[in-house]
């Protein structure tokens, strides 16, 4: 290996090693102290930031060095294997260059910030975890990969919005998020199996046809463009909050300030959209897929748009304004603009972070513009809502308000027929296996607690037939 | 709606008027404003008003046992503390109380036992957890002595089996006694019973549309589409959004709306729609007042929101909140939750109103716990399993009827009267025992506000120049006025919240500034409108996406340096800031032939008022003579960022504002030749020579600036500059101190790095503690500062000046008690109950903070708006009622205490403590709360230290410090070499 692929090795993994160092003491009991925390998190996030912007530099000095490191196989039989590779190319660099930059400042702004918090440590050691598992999905140079660096983000996601825990909401909440990304993330082991079938291998230089993002074609059968397509669609959706899904987003305001910042406002929220960056050479092949991405993206823009021009409360307003631009993301990369989309998600994640780390001074900064124009009425709602009529806007302004019921459609079209045939399924399979058995059926009496969690609790039961 | 009338209201209006009392009155968080957290039960005793606390909003009354037991293991809690705690409470000492329960303990030395150490009684289920896998049955309890164990061990081979045959006869007499019935209690809501009937849990379904609708309704500028019919009020304008059923989605949905559209087709006022909604629930009379209290429980904070903006509205708001409103919205959502909900359980066809005839239960014995208890005490008496075998039923029963009824609360409140016992004599101790600073002339005077964060200021002044006098008093100077500066939208009040001011003073821009007044407001304007349209458009659609894609990278710059280098950055921008907008001269305009602004507002002063204020501020803090050439009058203020509770930190004498200037004000008053001539006349002789100067503290940087610099005479300019250097000083040694509490702020560090990490604080993103605000405050001290000045107290009391030689009738201490004895309270109160249950009475921590309506802080993105302090605001709190030590006799006190109601109350009802320091004598007395004085305190119980300056005191300690004394303010006084250098 060379210089080069050492740094990219450790720029990957050093978070995860710096977070296993820091966190496993805390599994015999002794918690490490804040100042090593910080002091081992500090270094280990700047040197991971000199390390990303020594790549960087690399390779903006000779743009047609995308290349791919196999670091090693896990196995290989004949020609199948799952191979451990990164891939240095024009879509992961910039997604590596942001991921190392907002981790940095974010994980600087908590020393601070989460100072004598219960959870210092679990926070810092989720922090580190959630960087390399971006960093993987950044530079992954096959779908494997890739699945095990959207993971720990999905995870790590999962685990600080349930940080406060001895209340209730971030629990469920957290439950909630954690739930979306697992039943979307099928997508993914999906789409690994259908390239493994059509394409033989998934990493990117073969299924995708080359390093060159963003000109490289895939080519795959048809039905296997599409499958495949499909499915990574399906993955994205979950995890950049698109709509049917897009529930989740508003929910995982409940950790504290610095992780709704990265995580909501920055990087998960767009690992979806890079996903599809990342599938652009499939999505060449299937315009039909294409529409439909379009279709959802501008869908869910508008819908947040929508919803976030109602919502009083700081923080779900800016989960709805990332919501709308990474709709508009979507849409951009389904147009086959991608390296608008590249452009527009770097630039957002920025823009979004800083707005949700200064969210405290909401207060402080409105009152200062507040003198500065002398009081002067807030111009608001002057643009889309004014189409309508009057009885149209007042509609809209209840659905905007109600989040267009979105989450009790979804409990009753989606969660409450799955938990139905779930619980069909289960009483079959006892009344199964009593048949062997000999004994007679025992009444079923599913209450809704018992087997689908906190979270759907209450309205699958209102929503039962 | 005519719910004002009191006088024929009907019986729905006068259980919400009961029921609202109960709510919180934290007003918009923009203006903070301390206030008693259980202002609801403030005309009971303080004890069983926190046990109604704890019964109505859950909030724990006292610290945790574990938290005392801690503060007595380092001493800050001492056994004859809790001795006297006892006997304060309870009439009579441990010894005293002879009488032998169960033929094994006197019932005092149970309760004393009890005290000092907690006897654990398990939840139900956990004890065989803690026999087999706790170790209960390996080791004995800690706070087994040495010889009960070789006592119980004697004749024996291991723990284990003396452990077990006494778990064995615990658990025999625990279950040979009969278990009483379970107690229950009937339910409130039929939320409860339907909730454990379906499992359902209907706030689940009404409370989110209540937290949106609420706060859509509040917002006062946050969400880009107001909500449409605001105007028309909550009530009205959710009704007709809302009724519309064609889009609902969801059975509530469905039902919600479908009553909204009734009550529209039969025209309901709020008022009517209450009653109906009650009737259709089945409420009855006689339970609408529990019904309505539990049903506003959830959403207490927004509940409290509309009530508080109903009575104090906001002129500049577009809707007017009223609490019927909010009733009944909450009242609908609740009925349609119950009829959807209804249908589906075992008795579909019952009528609501029986769902609130059940019961829960809320108390069951459980005769193991019992044993635990019984077990943990047997080892604690050094009980042997033959003795205690020989204890029948009705003595273990007695045994266990004892320690319920001398109850963990008991406990904790003699922990409590302990903790505070131990504090007030030891303060007291150190100030009667202070022999008082010898007068002398002052180079120069500084008057602050009287709050506690100025003690360490005001000493470190006093130690860098001992000829420098200082005064304490509320930081609105006397002067009750709206202020408005030239940058302000409009004018504000400044002054305590009980005060509502007809006078209106401005700022105006010096006459030859004019110019430089427009271009500031034009570029103002400019960077305002710049930075608004780019938040908003940030956030939208196409605009959103432009700016976003093509130069949101940008701003990586600016989130890097205001992270990586807040101080710095933010000397930058203000750098910046200052060059593009100029910052023209002004004065105060004070027209002495005050017109009318408004109908009620009067702008200007006239005359005779002045010197009334004047006069009657200086009367109050005892400066009538002496006076120096150069007098200082500081207020104070406090900034910080993303900070949403950066108000609290203001003056709260100032209405939760800064108060600079007031002191302004007062400066430009008592510097007017008219008003010296109005003093003279009534015998207030301000020397010609003498000059006022205004100026503000900022509590959080430590930062200190003047007003009207350049209306300073020429002879005084020299001494001008002499206090400036002195202040700097001084607060550069202040900002020190301060820092001994900062984690982050190294010992061994310069007052000068001090005074960069706390600016570092003010102006960092990532600072949640940008200072400890009151934190700490514990007593307040009305006196003469010759009395503490030369003592190092810690930040701990409200300094107040009062000279009780001058006043022989008492007026102003009836003034000054009337007026700072409910402020002080208020504050400390706030403190003592965010502290002892963040989570309950305080808003928690601030990290999952978001802002709502503009109006407060909610947890996350859906939870009830919180209220009180959060947690790192209190974090070094200790929970201490205020202690009023008043430098006047015993006598003149107690007289001037029947004059001010309010206070006297207080002290009775035990929420303030108040003490007399005899003005010619140190010695400190008490008052107890039947009007007694306890017998005189005149030294502390140990010697207090002594240093020159209190950095040599504080250094290597982040913990709370006894008084002590320093000599610098004080010792070289003497010295003639002084007054040359």
């Amino acid at each position: 290996m060379t210089t080069r692929d050492w740094i990219l090795t450790a720029v990957v993994f050093a978070p995860l090693l710096t977070g296993l160092a820091v966190g496993l003491p805390a599994r015999f009991g002794t918690l490490v102290a804040e100042r090593y925390v910080r002091a081992l998190v500090g270094t280990a996030l700047t040197l991971t930031w000199l390390g990303s912007v020594a790549l960087a530099i690399w390779f903006w000095k000779s743009p047609e060095s995308a290349f791919e490191l196999q670091l090693f196989d896990l196995f290989r039989v004949g020609d199948v294997g799952f191979s451990i590779s990164f891939l240095v190319d024009t879509a992961g660099v910039p997604m590596m260059l942001l991921t190392t930059t907002l981790t940095g400042i974010v994980g600087r702004f908590s020393f601070r910030y989460m100072h004598k918090e219960r959870g210092f440590l679990r926070f810092f050691v989720l922090l580190c975890f959630f960087e390399t598992g971006m960093l993987l999905v950044s530079l992954s140079g096959g779908l494997d990969v890739l699945v095990f660096g959207w993971e720990i983000v999905g995870l790590s996601s999962a685990m600080l919005v349930a940080f406060f825990t001895h209340r209730n909401e971030p629990r469920s909440s957290a439950l909630y998020v954690f739930t979306t990304y697992r039943i979307f993330d099928v997508g993914l082991l999906v789409a690994g199996v259908f390239l493994h079938h059509y394409a033989h291998s998934v990493q990117f230089s073969k299924a995708f046809g080359g390093v060159k993002w963003p000109l490289a074609v895939a080519h795959l059968p048809t039905a296997g463009a599409v499958a495949v397509a499909v499915a990574l669609t399906f993955a994205a959706i979950g995890k950049s909050a698109q709509l049917p899904a897009s529930a989740w987003l508003p929910r995982a305001m409940e950790g504290p300030t610095p992780s709704s910042a990265i995580f909501y406002g920055a990087l998960s929220v767009h690992a979806g959209a890079f996903l599809l960056l990342r599938a652009e050479p499939i999505l060449e092949e299937v315009p039909l897929v294409r529409i439909l991405i379009v279709v959802i993206g501008i869908a869910t823009a508008v819908h947040a748009t929508l919803v976030g021009r109602a919502q009083a409360d700081v923080k779900t307003s800016l989960a709805y304004a990332s919501m709308t631009q990474v709709g508009i993301i979507f849409a951009e990369i389904g147009a086959g603009f991608y390296r608008v989309a590249l452009l527009h998600i770097v630039g957002h994640a920025i823009v979004r972070s800083w707005q949700l780390l200064r969210a405290p001074s909401f207060l402080h900064e409105s009152h200062v513009v507040h003198d500065a124009l002398e009081g002067d009425e807030w111009v608001r709602g002057r643009h889309a809502e004014l189409i309508f009529p009057q009885k149209a806007q007042h509609r809209l302004y209840r659905l905007a308000v109600e989040r267009f019921f979105l989450e009790s459609l979804v409990r009753r079209l989606l969660v409450a027929p799955a938990l139905h045939l779930a619980r069909s399924l289960d009483s079959f399979e006892k009344r199964l296996a009593l048949i062997f058995v000999g004994e007679t059926a025992p009444e079923s009496k599913g209450t809704p607690g018992e087997t689908t969690g906190n979270y759907t609790e209450p309205q699958s039961a209102a929503e039962r037939p | 709606m005519s719910h004002n009338d009191s006088t024929n209201e009907s019986p729905l209006l006068s259980a919400l008027s009961h029921v609202a009392h109960l709510l919180p009155i934290q007003g918009p968080i923009g203006v903070f404003v301390h206030h008693n957290t259980l202002h609801a039960f403030e005309q009971m005793p303080f004890h069983e008003a926190l046990l109604e606390g704890e019964k109505h909003f859950g909030g724990r009354p006292y610290l945790t046992e574990d938290a005392y037991h801690d503060h007595f293991k380092t001493g800050r809690i001492q056994t004859s503390d809790i001795e006297a705690a006892y006997k304060a409470v309870y009439g009579v000492s441990f010894a005293q109380e002879t009488a032998k329960i169960a033929d094994l303990i006197t019932r005092g030395a149970l309760r004393k036992l009890r005290i000092l150490h907690t006897f654990y009684a398990p939840q139900q289920g956990s004890v065989p957890f803690l026999l087999h896998d706790g170790g209960a049955l390996d080791a004995f309890h800690p706070a087994v002595t040495e010889a009960q164990r070789a006592f119980l061990m004697r004749g024996e081979r291991s723990p284990r089996h003396v452990l077990t045959s006494l778990f064995e006869v615990a658990k025999a007499l625990s279950f040979s006694i009969q278990s009483p019935p379970p107690v229950e209690e009937p339910v409130l809501r039929h939320q409860q019973s339907l909730r454990i009937e379906t499992g359902v849990d209907i706030d689940d379904w009404t409370v989110p549309f209540m937290i949106r609708w609420a706060s859509t309704f509040l917002d006062g500028g946050t969400a880009y589409w107001p909500l449409p019919m605001r105007e028309k009020g909550f009530y009205a304008a959710v009704r007709s959004l809302c009724s519309d059923t064609s889009w609902a989605s969801s059975s509530f949905a469905r039902r919600v709306s479908s009553l909204f559209s009734d009550q529209q087709k039969n025209e309901f006022d709020a008022e009517k729609t209450c009653e109906h909604c009650l009737k259709e629930l089945g409420v009855s009379k006689n339970k609408t007042e529990s019904f309505l209290e539990a049903l506003l429980a959830p959403v207490r904070g927004f509940a409290g929101m509309f009530n508080k903006l109903q009575h104090d509205a906001d002129p500049h708001a577009e809707a007017l909140p009223t609490l019927i409103d909010f009733v009944a919205v909450r009242l609908t959502l609740e009925l349609a939750a119950v009829q959807t909900l209804a249908t589906k359980t075992s008795t579909p066809g019952w009528a609501f109103g029986k769902w609130l005839e059940k019961t829960l239960p809320i108390q069951t014995r459980d005769a193991l716990s019992d044993a635990f208890v019984l077990f943990q005490l047997f080892q604690l008496t050094g009980t042997r399993p033959a003795r205690a075998k020989s204890i029948e039923a009705a003595g273990a029963a007695a045994l266990l009827h004892e320690l319920q009824v001398f109850g963990e609360r008991d406990v904790r409140r003699v922990w409590q009267e302990a903790y505070e016992l131990h504090y007030a004599y030891e303060v007291s101790g150190a100030i009667a025992a202070h022999p008082p600073c010898p007068g002398f002339k002052p180079r120069f005077q500084v008057i602050t506000c009287l709050d506690e964060r100025e003690e360490s200021f005001r000493r470190h002044i006093e130690e860098t120049d001992p000829l420098v006098e200082t005064f304490g008093g509320a930081g609105f100077f006397g002067l009750p006025v709206d202020y408005r500066g030239i940058d302000d939208a409009y004018a504000t009040a400044r002054c305590p919240i009980v005060l509502d001011p007809d006078r209106e003073i401005h700022e105006r821009v010096h006459p030859d500034d004019v110019a430089l007044l427009d271009r500031r407001k034009k570029r103002r304007r400019l960077l305002g409108l710049v930075s608004r349209e780019l938040g908003n458009s940030s956030r939208m659609f196409m605009r959103g996406a432009v700016l976003n894609a093509f130069v949101g990278w940008l701003m990586a710059v600016p989130m890097a340096l205001r992270v990586l280098f807040p101080r710095w950055s933010a000397r930058v921008s203000k750098l910046y800031s200052s060059l593009v907008v100029p910052a023209p001269r002004t004065r105060l305009e004070v027209d002495p032939t005050p017109h009318h602004h408004d109908e009620r507002m009067l702008l200007g002063m006239p005359e005779s008022e002045r010197i009334d204020r004047v006069a009657g501020f200086l009367e109050n803090i005892g400066l009538t003579h002496s006076f120096s050439p150069l007098v200082v009058v500081l207020g104070h203020g406090s900034n910080s960022l993303n900070n949403p509770h950066e108000s609290a930190h203001d003056c709260g004498a100032c209405g939760g504002r800064h108060g600079g200037p007031n002191a302004r004000l007062f400066a430009h008053l008592a510097n007017e030749k008219p008003v010296r001539e109005g003093l003279a006349k009534r015998g207030l002789t301000i020397p010609d020579e003498t000059w006022f100067i205004g100026g503000e503290h900022d509590t959080c940087t430590d930062a200190v600036f003047f007003w009207d610099t350049e209306e300073i005479p020429d002879s005084h300019k020299a001494l001008f500059d002499k206090a400036v250097r002195t202040l700097d000083e001084a607060r550069a040694h202040a900002a020190h101190e301060r820092c001994r509490r900062f984690d982050f702020a190294p010992w061994g560090m310069t007052p000068e790095r001090a005074l960069r990490e706390v600016e570092r604080r003010a102006a960092a993103f990532d600072e949640p503690r940008p200072e400890y605000g009151h934190a700490t405050n514990a007593y307040a001290v009305v006196g003469r500062r010759s009395r503490t000045r030369g003592l190092f107290l810690d930040r701990r009391p409200f300094l107040i000046s009062y000279n009780p030689l001058s006043d022989p009738k008492g007026d102003i201490l009836t003034r000054t008690l009337a007026a700072v004895g409910p402020v002080c309270a208020g504050i400390n109160l706030e403190y003592y109950f965010s502290s002892v249950d963040n989570e309950h009475y305080g808003c928690g921590t601030k990290l999952p903070h978001n802002i709502t309506a503009g109006l407060g802080v909610m947890n996350g993105a859906g939870s009830d708006l919180r209220t009180g302090l959060p947690w790192q605001m209190v974090e070094i709190h200790e929970p201490l009622r205020l202690l009023m030590i008043i430098e006047q006799t015993k006598e003149a006190l107690l007289s001037v205490l029947h004059r001010v109601p309010a206070v006297k109350l207080m002290v009775e009802k035990q929420w303030i403590r108040l003490a007399a320091l005899e003005p010619t004598r140190g010695e400190i007395s008490l008052l107890q709360p039947d009007l007694t004085f306890s017998t005189p305190i005149t030294a502390p119980a140990q010697p207090l230290a002594t240093v020159v300056r209190s950095a040599e005191y504080y250094h290597g300690h982040r913990e709370h410090l006894r008084p002590a004394v320093t000599k610098a303010a004080t010792v070289r006084l003497s010295e003639p070499a002084v007054e040359a250098a």
